[in-house]
């Protein structure tokens, strides 16, 4: 499914596993209003493996955290639509959200060093999740799976088998954090994040913080489980390596703004939006910095956001007409969802300054 | 196999601190060129109940008595064996009351009132704090959090002050001075206890109240910082219950420096009950302290210091042996 921004989508809500519709969030902060995110719109099919990319404070995080509805004050999420399979997740009571979380959608953390409770075993992290979704049927997930119900041996057994699908010894499960390197705790956390087959997993930066090698492996292991359990991945990252070798599809924030999605294939070969392109052509490494080199000027402050197209004063393309007039994402060619006035003219006429 | 090492160093380290202890303790006073006996004598004949005549003579039998006319590495090692043996010999203002006996008495009153101020106020203190921090807590409960912390800033014994006038003196509620009625012998009934505790509400109240907000402070801060974790983070994302997260994850974590600090605060439990004590006239080892001091009592002074560091000792022996089964990551450096 390509993003339905305009759609009224109840029936495109039950065939999606995520679909996301305007959604807004802002943070209140003394200096003013932050517009993390505003009025993105995508899907993510069954299965479908997603990237997000965008320089860092594009709200990448941001909108991870909005889908679990984890924004913490000054942040809010001001308006949109989230649906998971057929539930409405803005709509769901507090109760209902906890336990929607794990067991309809689950979070894989930044792969740094912390992310585990120092202070107990892996078995007993890998089981308390479960345990606290132990009341049944109050979530839309159709798995029987709850460590409430278990009896000792069978816990035992489910916490073996999850170690053993991410690639880990049953010994680990006696460990502490601290005995365990960073790809094994990102590995345990993978782990988690399937413990209770959820239909959406979302992984932002996972594997920073951890080195090359070890990153590959990492993807690896994501990729596999995620196949088997049958889960969407929501992969927020700014390793376009990775990325490529990874999602199915991408899309590329600017300013709290979805500018760009598009297959990745595609993307990759031939990114439709100013700024999709200077990202891809401007990176000999595939790798995006906190800034980027390639591309002149700076990422706007969005406390003060420029009007029109946000992108317009960095934009080798701009025009006066990009300086007031806003562009929404539109699907501009089958599958290809991009947000820029000009792309006829940018893609059809010869090159122009900036361009190789 | 790490257990067995680990606990030989640290019981190993605890008799060095002893000893140590126990070495400075002999040499310092010494070291202060004051002589206990004549000093006394003087005394005495100043206030008119000894002859100035035969001084000399007395300062030397009471001299070769307390063993003070032998020479220092000898007296040191009989020192050393007393101590082994926790005989630390007889008052010279409470002749011949034992030390021993003199600390007793006093110790018991201690421990009655400020272990268990200081316990109680760790615990609920600490709890307290961990609840302040808590954005999910009760507003009611977060908002006694001013009041107690500004009682953390008021120095326990000026709080004891402030009540001993406002309970003891103006509304007369609680009795202002000693720990039991003047007249009343101590004796293990129901009646005396109750006497007892009635004595020990004030200072115990004053000790509570101020320290109830250090505990607090100390711990809000903690629980703030650990609230804001990655662990914390995706404990949510895993749609852990408020109360486990409250409990498994936040206090468990932002407990380990209070439980070192509480280590602390017990051990210093006998030197900060000096003030409260005196203050209250209550009759501890603080106040005895104050009085071995004043008359110059090197024995009794001596056993209260030893005391102090051996109870300052064993906190630390047991807080070494119980943080390695609270935080799992001790083990490893050790
Ligand atoms: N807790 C917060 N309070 C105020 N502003 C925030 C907070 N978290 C994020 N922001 C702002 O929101 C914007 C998006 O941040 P984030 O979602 O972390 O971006 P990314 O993950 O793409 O780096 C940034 O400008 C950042 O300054
Ligand atoms: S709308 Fe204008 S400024 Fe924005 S990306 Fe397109 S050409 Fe550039
Ligand atoms: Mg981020």
């Amino acid at each position: 499914m390509t993003p339905q921004p305009r759609s009224n989508g109840e029936a495109h809500a039950q065939s999606a596993a995520l679909q996301v519709r305007d959604l807004r969030v802002h943070y209140d902060t003394p200096s003013g209003v932050v517009q993390a995110v505003d009025s993105v719109s995508f899907s993510l099919k069954a299965g479908e493996r997603f990237g997000l990319v965008g320089e860092s404070g594009s709200g990448k995080t941001t909108l991870a955290m909005a889908l679990l509805r984890m924004i913490k004050p000054p942040g809010q999420i001001e308006s949109g639509q989230v649906w998971l399979g057929g539930q409405d997740v803005l709509a769901l009571s507090g109760e209902e959200m906890r336990k929607l979380r794990l067991a309809g959608i689950a979070l894989v953390a930044q792969g740094s060093m912390n992310s585990l409770n120092p202070v107990t075993r892996i078995r007993r992290q890998l089981l308390d999740g479960m345990r606290d979704h132990a009341a049944a049927g109050s979530n839309s997930t159709d798995n029987g799976t709850s460590a409430a119900k278990m009896s000792r041996r069978e816990q035992e057994a489910y916490v073996r088998d999850l170690l053993a699908r991410v690639g880990l010894e049953p010994q680990v499960a006696d460990m502490y954090p601290h005995e365990l390197s960073g790809g094994m705790k990102q590995r345990v956390c993978i782990a988690m994040a399937i413990s209770m087959r959820p239909q959406v997993i979302i992984a932002d930066e996972p594997t920073s913080a951890l080195d090359v090698v070890v990153q590959m492996q990492i993807m690896e292991t994501l990729r596999r489980v995620q196949e088997e359990v049958g889960a969407a991945v929501l992969l927020v990252g700014h390793d376009m390596g990775i990325m490529a070798q990874f999602v199915d599809r991408v899309g590329v924030m600017y300013a709290g703004k979805l500018v760009e999605v598009s297959p990745v294939r595609e993307i990759f070969s031939r990114p439709l939006h100013p700024y999709a392109r200077l990202l891809i052509e401007c990176l000999p490494s595939l790798e995006v910095k906190d800034t980027l080199e390639g591309i002149p000027g700076l990422p706007p402050s969005l406390l003060e956001r420029p009007t029109g197209c946000l992108f317009h004063p960095r934009c080798p393309h701009a025009t006066t007409e990009c300086e007031t007039q806003e562009q929404m994402l539109d699907e501009v060619q089958p599958e290809r969802w991009v947000a820029c006035h000009r792309l006829e003219q940018i893609h059809n006429s010869p090159p122009e300054t900036g361009d190789q | 196999m790490w257990v067995a090492g680990y606990l030989l160093k640290r019981i190993a380290f605890f008799f060095l601190i002893v000893l140590t202890a126990a070495t400075v303790n002999f040499f310092l006073p010494r070291l202060s060129g004051q002589d206990p006996i004549r000093e006394r004598m003087i005394k005495q004949v100043q206030s008119g109940s000894a002859w100035g005549k035969g001084i000399e003579e007395m300062v030397e039998v009471y001299n070769a008595k307390f063993g003070l006319d032998r020479p220092l590495w000898q007296q040191y090692l009989t020192y050393l064996g007393d101590m082994a043996r926790f005989d630390l010999g007889h008052s010279i203002a409470f002749y011949p009351k034992t030390v021993k006996e003199i600390l007793r008495e006093a110790l018991l009153w201690t421990i009655g009132l400020l272990t268990m101020t200081t316990l109680l106020s760790f615990v609920f203190g600490t709890f307290f704090g961990a609840l302040v921090a808590w954005a999910r807590a009760p507003l009611w409960l977060r908002s006694l959090a001013p009041p107690i912390m500004t009682m953390a800033a008021i120095p326990y014994y000026l709080l004891g002050l402030i009540m001993l006038f406002v309970f003891a003196f103006e509304l007369r509620w609680f009795p202002g001075h000693g720990g039991y009625r003047i007249g009343t012998i101590p004796n293990l009934s129901w009646r005396f206890f109750l006497e007892a505790l009635e004595h020990s509400i004030l200072p115990a109240l004053s000790i509570l109240l101020s320290s109830l907000g250090f505990w607090a402070i100390a711990m809000r801060g903690m629980m703030v910082t650990v609230e804001g974790e990655d662990y914390m983070t995706l404990a949510e994302a895993k749609g852990i219950k408020s109360s486990r997260l409250f409990f498994d994850y936040g206090l468990r974590n932002a407990i380990l420096p209070q439980i070192t600090s509480l280590a602390l605060a017990m051990g210093y439990v006998f030197s900060g009950a000096l003030l409260v004590e005196v203050v209250f006239g209550f009759p501890g080892i603080g106040t005895v302290l104050f009085n071995s001091i004043k008359g110059v009592d090197y024995p009794v002074i001596q056993g209260i210091v030893l005391t102090i560091i051996l109870t300052l000792a064993t906190t630390t022996l047991i807080l070494d042996l119980t943080l390695p089964m609270l935080d799992p990551r001790i083990r490893r450096q050790t």
